[in-house]
């Protein structure tokens, strides 16, 4: 049976169609400098840590003291809430994606991975399958906010 | 500027070379001979390296249990199944290849504690099996010495079996015990080639897609990589952020760059984490 990553593959596209769903392989978000970001996690699965990371295309990101183009939230190790700054002049947007770690291997866009989006009032509900099992978008839920 | 001059400035700016160098090598000292430890899994609740385990003693057992292995044991090739595949684990996470230690060749002793503190208690050590009270010893020489926890003997015990492994002929030593001649899917990926030599970082990198292909969790990186894997080349995906396609990479590649464990593998990631 084909997986969703293989699916991302094969119509190279970060887009796909799955059982009626919009599924993405990764999210952009614009920003610009000084913007802040929140990532609320509403709900993760226990079976194994799940991450959620952030990449920014120009600049750094400001979160717990650390400055970093990319940065990983894990569920065993981040609080519920983090806040983030973006520092760079030319900084657009930020790419937001899904991961989970197994047998001490951090794994991203393989297998049944993918993301679900939901717009809300105040940003984006992201709802991730991590890439083991069957595709169910209750691996990871998190609610994107960007105040910019 | 004239020759005398040039030749002045041109000594100074070696001298000044060779002053940074010896800066260099001096402050770089301390760090010779310190070793990269990869941290394997990153969480508490992951599996813990196997070397922890392997080293660390559990002291709220109730027995010791010391592994002796034999060096003069004659190792025989893993025997599969008739099905002719080495047995899979539907719920294995397809890294957790077990190492294969072939039949068991090893003597276990087991000294039950209970056992040892009744008799100290009854003041009776003298009847304890295997037990040697200080009395018995010469005092000059009446001082412990460091167990070999590879081997589970005192060094001196050790040079006598090596001395014991050398007169009986071309056997195999300690080390070389666990990692067989030759090499089949499902095996240690470790194991020597079949004349003995340690096995190249290819043929390690190959053998463990090989053996990952065998498992069940293999399949989560789809049909094209399991034929990857199954050719010994790694797994591949689609880095939708650059557009590239990156394959998984596998560090530790040598025998001794984790003790001889299983080597685990990583997809590239510059992520770093604020938190960890």
């Amino acid at each position: 049976m084909t997986t969703i990553s293989e699916m991302f593959q094969n119509a190279d596209s970060d887009t796909v169609t799955h059982r009626g769903r919009v599924v993405k392989a990764l999210v952009r978000i614009p920003v610009r400098d000084a913007a802040t970001i929140t990532v609320r996690r509403r709900r993760a699965s226990p079976d194994r840590p799940q991450g959620l990371k952030i990449g920014l295309d120009t600049g750094v990101l400001d979160v717990n003291g650390h400055q970093a183009q990319s940065i990983v939230l894990w569920t065993p190790s981040s609080p519920d809430e983090v806040l983030l700054t973006v520092r760079g002049a030319r900084s657009t947007s930020i790419d937001i994606w899904n991961c989970w770690s197994m047998g001490g291997v951090d794994s991203a866009w393989v297998g049944n991975a993918g993301i679900v989006t939901k717009t809300t009032a105040t940003g984006m509900i992201l709802r991730c399958s991590d890439g083991i099992g069957p595709s169910e978008f209750s691996d990871l839920e998190a609610e994107i906010t960007v105040d910019i | 500027m004239d020759s005398p001059q040039l030749f002045f400035a041109f000594g100074a700016l070696m001298l000044i070379a060779a002053l940074l160098g010896v800066a260099i090598d001096w402050l770089g000292k301390p760090l010779r001979h310190r070793r990269f430890v990869r941290k394997v899994y990153r969480f508490s609740d992951e599996r813990q390296p196997r070397r922890s385990k392997v080293r660390s003693t559990d002291w709220s057992e109730t027995s010791f249990v010391l592994p002796v292995i034999d060096p003069k044991a004659a190792i025989e090739p893993y025997r599969y199944p008739e099905s002719g595949q080495p047995d899979v684990l539907e719920s294995a996470p397809p890294f957790g290849l077990v190492r294969d230690l072939g039949p068991p060749t090893a003597q276990v002793p087991v000294v039950d504690l209970d056992e040892v503190f009744d008799l100290e208690r009854s003041n009776d050590i003298a009847s304890a099996p295997g037990l040697v009270t200080l009395e018995d010893t010469d005092p000059e020489h009446a001082q412990l010495e460091p167990l070999d926890t590879t081997t589970g003997r005192t060094p001196a015990s050790n040079h006598e079996e090596s001395h014991d492994s050398h007169a009986h002929g071309n056997e195999p030593t300690v080390e070389d015990v666990g990692r067989s001649h030759g090499w089949r899917p499902g095996q240690y990926v470790f194991n020597l080639t079949p004349d003995g030599r340690e096995p190249s970082a290819t043929t390690v990198r190959t053998r463990y897609w090989k053996n990952v292909a065998t498992t069940a969790g293999a399949s989560v990186f789809g049909e094209t990589n399991l034929s990857r894997m199954g050719d010994g080349k790694p797994p591949q995906r689609l880095n939708h952020r650059t557009g590239k396609v990156e394959s998984m990479r596998l560090p530790g590649t040598h025998v001794g760059d984790d003790g001889g464990q299983t080597p685990v593998p990583e997809w590239p990631a510059p992520e770093v984490d604020p938190f960890a």
